[in-house]
C-alpha cells in the first residue's frame, strides 16, 4: 500500500487482487444483494485510490484502513437508503451456496443462519462479519472500530447470543 | 465461552470449562448449540464478484492515470502553474452529476421492483422517457454556449443519457474534434468514454485520434482505446510515435500501450 500511496498505482492492482473478494464478501453479508455489493466494492477501490495520502502506516495496518472505509461507505448507503422510501434493504436474492465438499450442513441449515442474520440489527450483524466471517482479530477490529477489545468481545458475545436465538427459534 | 470454543482459552481454562460443563446441563446446551452456529459460520465459503468488478475497476484505474499524466502535461504546457483546477471541475461535475443520476436510476429501479405490477412499470418507462429528452434538450441548447463551463456541463448532462441516440453521440464527437477549448474536449472524451463498447463510437474516437493534437486528449483517446483493445487505433498511434511533433510524454504512453495491442 505504501507503494500505491507513493504513486505506483500499478500496486493498486495487485492488492485489488489480494482484497476484493473478501471486501465483496464482507458488504455481500450486510446489504444480501450481489448488484449492489459490486458497486460498494468499486466505489472502496476508488476511495483507496483517491485518498490514498492519507493512509498513514504509523496508525495501523492496511487492512485495519481499509475495512475503516468499507464501514462509512456501507453506512453512507444506509443512509441514503433512509432518504429513500421502500428501499432495497433486506432484500434478499437467493444467494446460491459454493457447495463446499463434504459440508456437514444442508441447505436448509444455510438459509436458517442467512435468515437469523438478517433478522439482526445492522450494527450486531456487522460486529459478527467483521469478526466471524472477515475472520478479522479482536485486535484490528478494535482498532476498526475504534473500541476497547474488551467491548468488542461483549458486542459479539451479544450478538452471537441473540444469533443464536434468532436460529434455534425458528 | 466463544474463546473456549475457538480454543483459545489456555489449558487451564479449557480443563475448568469442562468440568463445569460435566456438571452443567444447561451450559451444555448451550455449548452444543454455540458449537453448531460457528461451524456452520465458519463453513459458508466467501462468494465470487460477477466479471465486471475486475473490469470496471481496470476502467477506472486507467482513467486515474489518465488524470495523472494530463496532469504532469498540463504543468509542463502551461510552464509550471498547475491549471488543473478546471478540468478537475468539470470532470468532478460530472462525477457529481453521474452520482445523483445513479442515486436516481437506483431509486426508479427500487420502485419499479414489479410489486406493483405493469402500471407502474409503465409510469416508470414514461417517467425515464422524458428524463432522457430533457437531458438531451439540455444537451443541445448548451453546446453553442460562449463560456467553457457552460459547454462542459452540457457535455456532463450527455454523459448520463444511458442509450444515447446517434444525434448525441455526433454532437460530441463533434464538439471532442472542433471545440476550442481543451477542457471541454476532454470532458466529451470522458462522456464518450462511457460509451465506448459501442462500435459506432468507438469508430468515431480511433477516426478522431489521427486529427487531434492536442497532447492531453492524444494521450487519454490512446488510453481509453487500449482499455477496449481496439485494434483498429493501432495504425493512427503508430503515426503519432513517428510524428516529430509529438510530446515526449505522450510518445512514451503510445509506446507502453502498443505493446499491449
Amino acid at each position: 500500500m505504501l507503494q500505491v500511496k507513493e504513486g505506483q498505482l500499478s500496486e493498486l492492482t495487485e492488492l485489488f487482487e489480494r482484497y476484493h473478494v473478501l471486501l465483496y464478501n464482507f458488504f455481500l453479508r450486510l446489504t444480501l444483494d450481489r448488484a449492489l455489493s459490486e458497486d460498494l466494492t468499486q466505489n472502496l477501490f476508488y476511495r483507496v485510490l483517491r485518498y490514498r495520502q492519507s493512509f498513514d502506516p504509523a496508525s495501523g495496518s492496511f487492512r485495519s484502513w481499509v475495512y475503516r472505509m468499507a464501514r462509512n461507505i456501507y453506512a453512507d448507503h444506509l443512509r441514503q437508503e433512509q432518504r429513500v422510501p421502500g428501499g432495497a434493504s433486506g432484500s434478499e436474492e437467493g444467494l446460491d451456496r459454493v457447495a463446499g465438499q463434504d459440508v456437514p450442513y444442508t441447505e436448509e441449515q444455510f438459509e436458517r443462519l442467512d435468515a437469523a442474520m438478517a433478522m439482526l440489527s445492522p450494527d450486531q450483524r456487522e460486529i459478527l462479519v467483521l469478526s466471524r466471517y472477515q475472520g478479522l482479530k479482536y485486535d484490528e477490529i478494535s482498532k476498526i472500530k475504534e473500541l476497547s477489545v474488551p467491548a468488542i468481545k461483549v458486542q459479539v458475545y451479544r450478538a452471537l447470543r441473540k444469533l443464536r436465538d434468532l436460529y434455534f427459534k425458528q | 465461552m466463544i474463546d473456549y470454543l475457538d480454543r483459545a482459552v489456555g489449558a487451564e481454562g479449557a480443563a475448568a470449562m469442562r468440568a463445569h460443563l460435566l456438571g452443567c446441563e444447561l451450559c451444555r446446551k448451550e455449548v452444543e448449540e454455540m458449537r453448531e452456529l460457528l461451524l456452520a459460520m465458519a463453513d459458508q465459503e466467501l462468494r465470487q464478484p460477477g466479471p465486471g468488478l475486475r473490469e470496471n475497476f481496470q476502467v477506472m484505474l486507467q482513467s486515474e492515470l489518465n488524470m495523472e499524466t494530463t496532469d504532469d502535461l498540463l504543468r509542463r504546457a502551461r510552464g509550471g502553474k498547475v491549471e488543473h483546477v478546471e478540468t478537475r471541475k468539470g470532470i468532478g461535475w460530472m462525477v457529481a452529476a453521474a452520482c445523483i443520476l445513479l442515486v436516481g436510476g437506483f431509486w426508479m429501479g427500487t420502485m419499479g421492483s414489479g410489486r406493483k405490477g405493469s402500471d407502474t412499470a409503465q409510469q416508470l418507462t414514461s417517467m425515464q422517457k422524458e428524463i432522457k429528452g430533457m437531458k438531451e434538450v439540455l444537451l443541445y441548447s448548451l453546446i453553442d454556449d460562449e463560456s467553457a463551463s457552460q459547454r462542459i456541463k452540457a457535455v456532463s448532462y450527455a454523459e448520463a443519457i444511458p442509450n444515447p441516440d446517434k444525434k448525441v453521440i455526433d454532437v460530441l464527437v463533434n464538439t471532442l474534434n472542433h471545440d476550442k477549448s481543451v477542457n471541454v474536449r476532454l470532458a466529451a472524451l470522458y462522456s464518450l468514454g462511457s460509451w465506448s463498447d459501442n462500435q459506432t463510437v468507438r469508430d468515431s474516437l480511433v477516426t478522431s485520434l489521427t486529427g487531434q493534437k492536442e497532447p492531453l486528449i492524444q494521450v487519454m483517446l490512446i488510453n481509453l482505446l487500449a482499455a477496449k483493445k481496439e485494434s483498429r487505433a493501432i495504425a493512427p498511434i503508430k503515426d503519432i510515435l513517428s510524428n516529430s511533433n509529438t510530446l515526449p510524454e505522450v510518445k512514451e504512453v503510445a509506446q507502453r500501450i502498443l505493446k499491449t495491442l
